[in-house]
């Protein structure tokens, strides 16, 4: 794995302590120390973490993880071009939303395989999902 | 691999192929190591800048 795409669902795993995921996101950024890998993200991805813990905590907490991933992180934040129509197939998929198409699309175009998320739907959509099962 | 063509200031070609002949490897293998290291060191550097970041946010670090 040389670049990882980080999901909405995985920041919010690691900024949330409450997070049911939250120590197996910890434990997959742990394992990621003596790997080189380039992480990215995109702007969407973004601003639907920072949605999700303004909505658990406030919005004090949703500028910080902001500032946090926009400010020299090492993290590689990707444009999503929203007026790129979802490919077709992946638009059969109904159990993944919009977002994680348009996320799935963002990577594809960006040659990234590798997603951070807990989503097991992303599956589906022919990327390899972290941290495994 | 992927064939490519550059140019390359004589004075700057010259060190390189003392220092491969240094080496004991052709100057195309000297550059592809240069190459090498240098993109590994890049992303390397990125990857912990990057977990670093992340390591921020499982810490609830306020400040980036």
């Amino acid at each position: 794995m040389k670049q990882l795409f980080i999901a909405s669902d995985a920041f919010v795993a690691l900024n949330d302590t409450q997070d049911p995921n939250h120590k197996r996101a910890s434990d997959f950024v742990v394992s990621l120390f003596n790997k080189t890998v380039k992480l990215y993200s995109s702007i969407v991805e973004i601003v639907c973490a920072a949605e999700a813990l303004s909505a658990t905590y406030d919005k004090t907490r949703a500028h910080r993880f902001i500032e946090l991933v926009l400010r020299d992180s090492g993290i590689v934040i990707l444009p999503a071009d929203i007026t790129e129509r979802i490919n077709g197939k992946a638009r059969t998929k109904l159990n993944n939303s919009y977002k994680d198409l348009l996320m799935t699309q963002v990577m594809r175009s960006n040659g990234i395989k590798d997603v951070f998320s807990f989503k097991e739907s992303l599956r589906d959509l022919n990327v390899v999902v972290w941290p495994k099962r | 691999m992927h064939r490519t063509q550059l140019f390359i200031p004589d004075n700057i070609h010259k060190i390189l192929k003392q220092e491969a002949k240094e080496n004991g490897v052709t100057l195309s293998a000297y550059v592809r190591r240069i190459l090498e290291e240098h993109v590994l060191h890049e992303t390397r550097g990125h990857t912990e800048k990057g977990i670093q970041t992340l390591m921020r946010m499982i810490e609830g670090e306020d400040k980036p």
